[in-house]
């Protein structure tokens, strides 16, 4: 998928853990660390909000669009 | 070799084939919850296992009992009737056609007892609505639709009887309710990815 979720980065940049901040945000370490591994097929925008809120950063510093590379045939 | 003896090692193959498909399945899906109300479902469904066992086990001793000659539990020798005017007894009184397609009907036969026996051991394991699932109920689509063709090549080389084409559509039924199956599994597993 283009989308690319930069979560670990934004953490270590605040150096909090993701156990911290599964809590500070009300949802599961498990489905967080689903958003984390790029396993996520959707994310809510009240997730969305409450993470960036916690984290005190924009929405695109969490998700990035990196457009896939044209197969070669 | 003994002709006979040649195929009924034929069929001894094929049955191996069928139980490594089967042993295939890894058992990791088990983990799954279940919720209450399935419980009867996959106690239905082992019970189904249990009986789909014992009809293939027999339907294995029938078609041996064909091919070897061996006595049959019902009668005293197993007749294979493809239509009203053509009984068979033993193999040598087939045609090589009609033994041929058979032994096709008997070999594809295996492949849809396993993908029965698949599916209801997923149902016995709570694994309801998988990719496992599908296949499976995709597989058996097709094989209705193949056991068909392959009726109407036995029963067409002879040319007196007109067969019913309903197992066609049943078959294209069966593809269908596993496509909108397939289709549905995959919105669960994105809304269960959903964050």
């Amino acid at each position: 998928m283009p989308i690319i979720v930069n979560l670990d980065v934004v953490l270590a940049q605040r150096k909090m853990r993701l156990n911290d901040l599964a809590d500070a945000v009300g949802i599961t370490p498990q489905n967080l660390s689903v958003l984390k591994t790029g396993k996520a097929k959707a994310i809510r925008f009240s997730t969305l909000e409450a993470i960036c809120e916690t984290l005190g950063c924009q929405p695109g510093e969490i998700l990035e669009y990196r457009p896939e590379l044209p197969k070669k045939k | 070799m003994n002709v006979t003896l040649f195929w009924a090692l034929i069929v001894c193959v094929l049955l191996l084939i069928v139980f490594q498909f089967i042993l295939r399945t890894p058992n990791n899906g088990a983990a799954k919850v279940v919720q209450p109300g399935l419980t009867r479902v996959r106690k239905a469904s082992l019970v189904i296992s249990v009986l789909l066992w014992l009809s293939v086990i027999l339907s294995a001793y029938w078609c041996l009992s064909f091919l070897l000659g061996w006595p049959s539990l019902f009668q005293d020798r197993i007749r294979i009737v493809t239509s009203p005017n053509h009984i068979y007894s033993s193999p040598s009184e087939m045609p090589p056609t009609i033994f041929s397609l058979f032994l096709v009907k008997l070999g594809w036969g295996l492949f849809a007892a396993a993908a029965m026996l698949r599916l209801f051991w997923l149902y016995g394991k709570g694994i309801f609505f998988s990719a496992k699932n599908v296949s499976c109920l995709r597989f058996l689509g097709y094989y209705v639709i193949v056991e068909w063709f392959i009726d109407y090549q036995m029963q067409g080389t002879q040319h007196d009887v007109s067969m019913s084409i309903t197992p066609i559509f049943v078959g294209f039924f069966i593809i269908f309710f596993a496509w909108i199956m397939d289709e549905g599994r995959k919105i669960q597993e994105e809304q269960e990815l959903t964050v």
